[in-house]
C-alpha cells in the first residue's frame, strides 16, 4: 500500500476523546485504576468516547495526566487524575460540556508554560498518540519520511542530509552521526546491521523508556531510515529488561508496521527490506556500552572490547554495524521530512540540533524536556524544572549521570552543549539533568556513584576493577570521617590514574562525579576530612543526636523507636540519649512530632 | 512426584525442543536462558547442560554467561519480590530509608541482594500450585527484597516495585499500606 491511501478513519476527530497518561509514569501513578473509572462513569452516563493510552508527556510529577477533547475544541489536560476526579471529570466536561478548571494542568490551556517552553521534535507524539495503534502514528505523520527516502533520494543523499543537520550521537560520546552511517555505507561487503541501543543504564534517565514506550513507530522509522542509508537488510533493537511496556509496544508496533508493509519485506513497494528484531537487556549496566552490546547479541559476556575496530568497521558477527542511541533515531525522520538546514536551525556552535533532558532530583517539576542545545542550564532549572522544591536553595547539579559532573550553582549560566560542559568537567552523557538541594553531602553523592560504577565495573581490566573499589574504599572512610590528612590528594591521584587507564568509557568517566566534586565542593570534603564534619549533616557516621528539653514533652516515643535501647529518662520528663552507645540510625528523629530531636 | 517437578519436567522437554531447533545458533543462549529464567524462576544444572550440549558450547562458558548477568540466578528465587530503586534520584529522595523499613518488615537481619529486573520479576509461573515449579526441598523465602538500579521513572522517586508493577512517591508509610493490601491478597 502506498502511504498516501493510509487515512485517518473520518470518524476518528469526531467523536470525543480522553487520552489516559499510562506509561511507566502514569501507570506507577495509578493509571489503570483511572481508565476503569473512565470506562465505568461513560458507562454509567451513557456517554460515547474514545478512551485510550498514551505515553509520557514528560510531566511524570502530574500523572497520572488525562487530556479531554471534545470535537472542534482545544485539548484540556487535567493533572493527578484519580478514579473520584475521573468520575466528575466525565460527568462534567464529557457530560454538561463544562471544564473542571481547578483540576486543569496549572499553566493554562494545552499543557501550558510547560510544553510552550520546550521545541519538541524527538518527543513530538509522545503523550499525544496511542503508541499501540499503527493508524494514530500514521495521523501524526509517522513513515512520510522513510517513504519520502525510499522513493526520492538515494542513500549517499540520505546521509548528507543528516550530515547537514549536525545530528550528533545522543547516547553519551557526542559522535556526529553521519560519520557513522558514512563508514558504514562506504564498507565493503552485503552484509551490515543497524543496532538501536536502548539500554539506558544511567540512574536518573528516561528518555528513551519515554520514547520506546509512547512513539515506538518513530524509533522504527529511523532504524529503518538508516538501514537504507547504510545498506542494512537487519536491525536490533536492544531494550533493558527494567522497561517491560517498552518491550511489550516495541514488539507489537513491528508487528503492525509488517502487517501494512513498513517494515519487512519490499517495504512500501521500494524493493527494500528491512526487518527488526528486539532484544532483552540482562541487567548489566556495561552492556550500553557498543561492543558490550555487540558481545551480549552474540550470546557472549558482555564484556567491552577496545576499539579500534570500530563496529563501523567490525561490529555484530565482525560485520559493520551502525549503533545509535533512541533519541538519536528519533530524530532521523523529522530531519529527512523537514531538512537537516531546519534542524542545524536550532542549537549552538558545534551542538546543533535539541536534546531531551530528564530533570530529576529535588526540582519542583521532575520530567522530560526537550530544547535546543545550547540553552543555559539555568532556564532548565529554573524555568522548565520550576526551581528547587520547598523554596530551598540549590547546592549542586548532576550532569550526564554516574559519567558526568556535579556543578555548583556559580555555574548555572553555562550553555547546555557538548563543548562548553566538556570545559566546566560535566558532559552531556545521555541527558540527565540531577539538581540537590543544601541537604545533600556531595562526597557522599560521589561515593554512592563510585559504589554504582564498581558493581557494574565487568571486571575485565584492572584499573576499572580494582581501582573502582579502592576509590570507594577511600570515599567511605572519607564520609565515616575516618580518612586521615592526605586523603584528597590520594583520591585525585587515584581518580586520575582509574580515568586515564581504564579500558572502556565506564572506567574512563566514573571517577569525573569525584574530580568534579572535588575541584568545585574541595571544602566540603576537607570538612569530613580534617574535621570529622559532614557541612549537610546528611552522612550518618559524622551526625550526633541530641534531645533538645525545651521541646521534648517525654513522650518516649523515641523510647520504643530506638533499636539499641540507649534513649532514658521519666515519662513526661525530658529524655536523654547515650551518644556512646547511639549508632546514628536516625529512628528517634523520624519518630519525634514534637521536633525535640536535633542532629 | 509432586504437581511441580512434574511441571518442570515440561518445561524441560520444551527447552530440548527448542534447544533441537536452535542447533549451533550461539546467538540464541542468552534467550532461551531468559526464557528458563522466566518459566523456572531460576536456572537448575539440567537445562544448562542441556543448552550446553544443544547449542555446541562448552558447559563452562554457559556458566560463564549465566553468572555474567545479573537478570540470572541459578538457585530459585523468591514467590514475589519487592524491588526497591536505588538510583540516584531516588537515593535523593529517601530510597535508603524506605529500604531499610522494607527489610526490617520482612527480612530482619538480612541485606538486600541486588536482584534482576523488573522484566522478570512477576509472579512465576510453571506451575498451577504457585511454586514456580520448584523441586522438593529448595526452598527459597516467599518474599525478597531486592534493589534495581532504575526504574526510568524517576521523577516519581521514591519507586517501589511489587512483583513487576511500579509504584511511586513512596514512602514508609504507603510501602506498609500496599505490603498490607498485598499480604491480604
Ligand atoms: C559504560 C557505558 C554505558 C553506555 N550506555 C549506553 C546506553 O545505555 N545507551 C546508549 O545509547 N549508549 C550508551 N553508551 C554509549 C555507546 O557505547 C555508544 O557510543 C552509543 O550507543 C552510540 O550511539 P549514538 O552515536 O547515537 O550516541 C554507553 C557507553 C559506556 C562506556
Ligand atoms: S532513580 Fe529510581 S526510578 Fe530512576
Amino acid at each position: 500500500m502506498a502511504l498516501e491511501q493510509v487515512k485517518l478513519e473520518p470518524g476518528l476527530r469526531l467523536r470525543p476523546r480522553i487520552l489516559i497518561g499510562l506509561g511507566s509514569c502514569g501507570l506507577a501513578a495509578g493509571g489503570e485504576e483511572v481508565r476503569s473509572a473512565f470506562l465505568a462513569a461513560l458507562r454509567r452516563l451513557g456517554l460515547e468516547a474514545e478512551v485510550r493510552p498514551t505515553g509520557c508527556l514528560g510531566l511524570c510529577h502530574q500523572e497520572v495526566l488525562v487530556e479531554v477533547r471534545l470535537p472542534g475544541l482545544p485539548p484540556a489536560f487535567y493533572a493527578r487524575v484519580t478514579p473520584e476526579k475521573a468520575e466528575r471529570i466525565a460527568e462534567e466536561h464529557l457530560g454538561r460540556g463544562r471544564v473542571v478548571e481547578e483540576w486543569l494542568l496549572p499553566g493554562g490551556e494545552a499543557g501550558g508554560e510547560f510544553l510552550q517552553g520546550q521545541t519538541r521534535i524527538c518527543l513530538r507524539n509522545c503523550g499525544r498518540i496511542d503508541p499501540e495503534d499503527l493508524d494514530e502514528a500514521l495521523g501524526a505523520g509517522c513513515y512520510l519520511a522513510l517513504g519520502k527516502a525510499l522513493r526520492e533520494m538515494k542513500p549517499e543523499e540520505v546521509v548528507a542530509e543528516v550530515r547537514r543537520s549536525g545530528l550528533r550521537g545522543r547516547g553519551g560520546a557526542g559522535f556526529p552521526t553521519w560519520r557513522k552511517w558514512e563508514e558504514v555505507r562506504r564498507a565493503p561487503g552485503p552484509e551490515k546491521y543497524v543496532i538501536c541501543n536502548g539500554d539506558e543504564g544511567d540512574p536518573g534517565v528516561f528518555i528513551n523508556r519515554t520514547l520506546l514506550e509512547g512513539d515506538p513507530h518513530s524509533v522504527l522509522e529511523g532504524m529503518a531510515i538508516a538501514a537504507y542509508a547504510v545498506g542494512a537488510a537487519t536491525g536490533y533493537l536492544y531494550v533493558r529488561t527494567e522497561y517491560p511496556l517498552a518491550i511489550r509496544r516495541l514488539r507489537r508496533a513491528i508487528e503492525q508496521a509488517e502487517a501494512r508493509g513498513l517494515l519487512g519485506r519490499d517495504i512500501l513497494g521500494s524493493g527494500f527490506h528491512f526487518s527488526v528484531q528486539v532484544v532483552e537487556g540482562n541487567g548489566a549496566f556495561v552492556c550500553g556500552e557498543e561492543t558490550a552490546l555487540i558481545a551480549s547479541l552474540q550470546g557472549e559476556r558482555g564484556v567491552p572490547r577496545p576499539r579500534p575496530p570500530y563496529p563501523s568497521t567490525a561490529g555484530l558477527w565482525g560485520k559493520p554495524t551502525v549503533v545509535n542511541n533512541v533519541e538519536t533515531l528519533a530524530a532521523v525522520a523529522p530531519i529527512i521530512q523537514r531538512g537537516g538546514s531546519w534542524y542545524a536551525g536550532f542549537g549552538q556552535g558545534e551542538s546543533r540540533g535539541t536534546k531531551v533532558f530528564a530533570l530529576s532530583g529535588e526540582v519542583e517539576r521532575p520530567g522530560l524536556v526537550e530544547v535546543p542545545l545550547g540553552l543555559p542550564l539555568r532556564r532548565l532549572i529554573y524555568e522548565l524544572g520550576g526551581g528547587i522544591r520547598e523554596g530551598r536553595s540549590l547546592k549542586a547539579v548532576l550532569i550526564g549521570g554516574p559519567s558526568g559532573g556535579c556543578l555548583p550553582p556559580g555555574l548555572l549560566d553555562t550553555s547546555m552543549d557538548y563543548e562548553a560542559l566538556e570545559r566546566v568537567g560535566a558532559m552531556i552523557g545521555s541527558g540527565d539533568v540531577v539538581a540537590l538541594d543544601e541537604r545533600h553531602c556531595l562526597p557522599d553523592l560521589a561515593r554512592f556513584i563510585a559504589e554504582f560504577a564498581a558493581a557494574e565495573s565487568c571486571g575485565n581490566c584492572l584499573p576499572c576493577r580494582e581501582g573502582l573499589h579502592q576509590l570507594l574504599a577511600l570515599l567511605d572512610r572519607i564520609v565515616r570521617g575516618e580518612a586521615e590528612e592526605g586523603a584528597l590528594e590520594e583520591l585525585q591521584a587515584l581518580a586520575e590514574l582509574v580515568r586515564d587507564t581504564s579500558l572502556c568509557g565506564l572506567g574512563r568517566t566514573a571517577p569525573n562525579v569525584v574530580l568534579s566534586t572535588l575541584r568545585y565542593f574541595r571544602a566540603e570534603y576537607e570538612a569530613h576530612v580534617l574535621e570529622k564534619r559532614c557541612p549537610a549533616n546528611a552522612c550518618p557516621h559524622l551526625r550526633s543526636f541530641y534531645i533538645v528539653p525545651e521541646r521534648c514533652r517525654g513522650c518516649a516515643r523515641c523510647v520504643g523507636a530506638c533499636p539499641r535501647g540507649c534513649i532514658s529518662g521519666q515519662p513526661g520528663q525530658p529524655y536523654r540519649i547515650d551518644s556512646g552507645r547511639c549508632i546514628r540510625c536516625g529512628e528517634c528523629q523520624r519518630a519525634c512530632v514534637f521536633g525535640a530531636v536535633a542532629s | 512426584m509432586s504437581c511441580c517437578e512434574q511441571a518442570r519436567r515440561q518445561e524441560l522437554e520444551w527447552l530440548r525442543q527448542e534447544v533441537s531447533a536452535a542447533r549451533g545458533r550461539r546467538e540464541r543462549l542468552l534467550p532461551l536462558l531468559q526464557e528458563v529464567q522466566e518459566r523456572l524462576g531460576y536456572l537448575p544444572p539440567q537445562a544448562m547442560e542441556l543448552l550446553a550440549a544443544g547449542l555446541g558450547i562448552p558447559l563452562a562458558q554457559v556458566y560463564s554467561v549465566a553468572t555474567y548477568y545479573r537478570r540470572f540466578t541459578l538457585t530459585p528465587r523468591s514467590q514475589h519480590v519487592l524491588q526497591v530503586c536505588t538510583g540516584t534520584a531516588c537515593r535523593l529522595r529517601g530510597a535508603d530509608q524506605l529500604l531499610s523499613f522494607l527489610l526490617q518488615r520482612l527480612q530482619p537481619g538480612t541485606k538486600a541482594s541486588t536482584g534482576g529486573g523488573a522484566g522478570n520479576a512477576g509472579p512465576r509461573g510453571g506451575s498451577a500450585c504457585g511454586c514456580g515449579g520448584r523441586p522438593a526441598g529448595e526452598s527459597a523465602p516467599p518474599v525478597s527484597v531486592e534493589t534495581v538500579n532504575c526504574f526510568g521513572a524517576c521523577g516519581l522517586a521514591p519507586v517501589l516495585a511489587v512483583d513487576g508493577r511500579i509504584h511511586g512517591r513512596m514512602d514508609a508509610g504507603k510501602a506498609a499500606e500496599l505490603l498490607e493490601k498485598w499480604v491480604e491478597r
